[in-house]
């Protein structure tokens, strides 16, 4: 294949018969699907088999690119790998920064396909000669950090995506990072990895040449983006505080500690480096997608603050995903606390404290006692804790945003149709803050290329619709994933549906209109729903979950479920409305929330059958 | 150790990725600012080689290994003081000073 913006080859390694095949990469996949995300979904659905096992060497991992990454574009080093996850058994795509994606072209390869299962612990070395399989018994039980270190001092200039303990020791709630920043699976796939006997897979850069169609226009382009984010106001407090701000107390601390890491191309640094020069961890030095806040005792901003970095580096360097991981914790800690999780059942005492923490992490990424259960993932813990009825999940995954406490906009909403389960990713919308009026809804909208005649439906003067607004972020989102470029809300912004388009054709020579781009990527998103579809999901795994239509309460009040604005409270019927608009939106059947026959001519996926 | 003071204002209209006006002043650096982001070497890639490859630019970032995020900033033979990295270089670890006309 020879269009510019891509490397021209797809990689296809087998673990099992130690085999590594480079093949040439078909125009019209790129052309139908873009890349990255889209051709990922479909890799999956034409070479896995339905109803196998997430663990079976049947299962495969499946990397992405997409044409932008490697490029000059703003932001464009996401890189995609999709799996069948163990924490629920769906498809799901993960995304990370790092410098993996670029490293992967300038390789030759815009996507890497994994099967199989080795014998004995490995490492994969990706370059441009094939790839290579290496004896991974001296890293087997090292954490991921030390892995990456390691393979670093082999293979530098290089990208790594290890595994830390609680990949090999299979755990659902396991995750990994790529170049330890950039967060990736959640859900699971270091456990893929690790039932593979993979425990790490090393890029390096190589001297492919990404072509660029139209080198001045493309020019001007980036050029105009640089502009533009170079006097965005906002820019120095997120190099300098991150996307999530440290807590008020913890603010001036943060600053003197941390310090900004891009990943490749990127002017919007968010991601941070934390060095304990001070306190009970002094010397420690870790890496995080942004600063996670565990307030573990009663103790000092200092001490809480030192705490919660000694927390997120254990748990990295394990693999366990944070948000998981410590929404199981508190669960157990309260469990304890009422009388029905006992000392008999854990070992010891379980307290709200950083001592607990980490001998409850590492017991989990061993899957030692009852980190077993924690392993398990949260239906596992909430069944023998008996407190199914009080947790908020989808598709075995734990709400991340819960609308009783903000309102249900599209965050909220869109969790329930994720394919993934309850994520955080693919529903970005103004409704990530309170408030927002909905002409800014509205500005939104035109951006990511609704049209007209849709945003009638998706928003009006007083409101929004999430359930039809999250169809249309969906969409944003998988044409985001299948370009290569970030989707977080910093860099997200700069965008237009048009300034993509332009900057596509621009890359890869392919005259592309807004309108036709959108369609890829709701075609990219429908094989990722079908994929899915084929395993049994359906219209009752997006329902939403009970616990929803109960009462939360937070400190001392109780909160309810309702609309964006919190102007009226929402009942079981008005959800199932919501779904019924986002099917409709999607042009799927409301009956079983699938893709219909009309809708899959439409996008001329009529040889694909469910 | 906080990495401040970013690039606030650059003139990016006349930066084509194509040979320009050569032998510039001096680039200086420092490293200390860098966060590994590589827009110098993709933008150098880009007016040497006509594409992407950052095995192609002038400039060489390399990580220093087991360190968190410091980085060493070395420039080949090849380099001509050009100054494209230098404009894309949006968090102060590059500068050159203007070019007198």
């Amino acid at each position: 294949m020879n269009i510019p913006g891509y490397a021209g080859n797809i990689l296809y390694i087998d673990l099992t018969d130690r085999t590594a095949r480079k093949s040439p990469y078909d125009p019209g996949l790129a052309k139908s699907l873009i890349g990255g995300f889209g051709v990922n979904n479909r890799l999956a659905y034409d070479l896995v088999s339905p109803g196998i096992k997430p663990l079976s060497p049947e299962n495969l991992i499946i990397i992405g690119t997409g044409p932008f990454n490697g490029t000059m574009v703003p932001s464009a080093a996401k890189v995609m790998v999709t799996t069948k996850f163990p924490i629920n058994g769906a498809f799901a795509t993960a995304a990370a920064g790092g410098s993996f994606a670029m490293m992967l072209k300038t390789a030759g390869y815009d996507h890497v396909v994994i099967s199989g299962q080795s014998e004995k612990p490995v490492y994969l070395q990706i370059n441009e000669d094939g790839a290579r399989f290496h004896d991974a018994s001296g890293l087997w039980g090292r954490d991921s950090y030390e892995t990456i270190d390691e393979l670093r001092q082999r293979y530098e200039p290089c990208s790594v995506v290890p595994i830390g303990q609680a990949g090999e020791n299979l755990v659902k709630i396991s995750i990994t990072s790529v170049d330890k920043a950039g967060t990736l699976g959640r859900g699971g796939l270091p456990a893929v990895m690790g039932a593979k006997y993979l425990k790490a897979i090393v890029v390096q850069q190589g001297t492919v040449k990404i072509d660029i169609a139209h080198r001045l226009n493309f020019q001007k382009l980036v050029n105009e983006l640089y502009e533009r984010i170079i006097r965005w106001p906002g820019r120095q407090n997120i190099v300098d505080n991150g996307l999530m701000p440290a807590p008020p107390d913890m603010t001036e601390l943060h600053r003197k500690t941390r310090a900004p890491l891009a990943c490749t191309g990127c002017p919007l640094a968010d991601k941070v480096v934390v060095r304990l020069t001070e306190g009970a961890y002094a010397g420690l030095q870790t890496y995080m997608p942004h600063l996670t806040v565990n307030r573990f005792s009663a103790g000092s901003s200092t001490e809480a603050y030192e705490q919660s970095i000694k927390y997120m580096d254990t748990v990295n360097r394990y693999g366990l995903c944070i948000m998981n991981f410590s929404n199981l914790l508190s669960m157990a800690v309260f469990a304890y606390r009422e009388g029905t999780l006992k000392k008999s059942d854990t070992g010891f005492e379980l307290k709200n404290d950083i001592e607990t923490a980490l001998r409850m992490a590492r017991m989990t990424a061993y899957r030692e006692g009852f980190g077993a259960v924690l392993a398990e993932g949260l239906l596992e813990t909430t069944r023998r804790l008996g407190m199914e009825k009080q947790v908020a999940q989808i598709k075995g995954q734990s709400v991340v945003y819960d609308p009783r406490l903000r309102g249900l906009g599209t965050m909220e909403f869109e969790q329930m149709t994720m394919p993934r389960g309850a994520h955080v990713a693919a529903a970005g919308s103004p409704s990530y803050e309170p408030g927002r009026p909905p002409s800014d809804f509205l500005r939104h909208g035109e951006r990511m290329g609704i049209p007209a005649e849709a945003l009638q439906r998706v928003v009006s003067t007083d409101s929004f619709n999430p359930g039809r607004f999250s169809r249309y972020s969906e969409d944003w989102y998988s044409l985001f994933n299948s370009l290569g470029l970030c989707n977080r809300a910093q860099v997200n912004r700069f965008y237009h549906v048009k300034t993509i388009a332009a900057l596509y054709t621009a890359v890869t020579g392919i005259e592309t209109a807004p309108a036709q781009l959108m369609q890829v990527s709701e075609r990219a998103w429908t094989i990722g729903k079908l994929l899915n579809a084929r395993e049994g999901f359906n219209r009752q795994d997006d329902l939403p979950p009970d616990s929803w239509f109960q009462p939360l309460t937070r400190d001392g009040k109780g909160y309810r479920l309702t609309d964006y604005y919190h102007a009226t409270n929402l009942t079981r019927e008005d959800m199932e409305r919501l779904l019924d608009d986002y099917y409709d939106e999607r042009g799927y059947d409301k009956r079983n929330g699938l893709p219909t026959p009309e809708k899959l001519r439409a996008l001329g996926l009529e040889n694909i059958t469910i | 150790m906080s990495k401040q003071d970013l690039m606030k204002t650059q003139d990016l209209k006349n930066a084509t990725g194509l040979p320009g006006k050569k032998k510039g002043p001096l680039i200086t650096t420092n490293a200390a600012r860098c966060t590994g982001c590589l827009a110098c070497e993709l933008s150098c890639s880009l007016r040497h080689e006509k594409g992407f490859n950052p095995s192609g630019a002038a400039i060489e970032i390399r990580r220093l290994v087991n360190s968190a995020n410091e980085y060493t900033i070395a420039f080949k033979n090849t380099c001509d003081n050009c100054g494209i990295c230098v404009r894309y270089c949006t968090y102060g670890a590059l500068s050159q000073e203007k070019q007198r006309s």
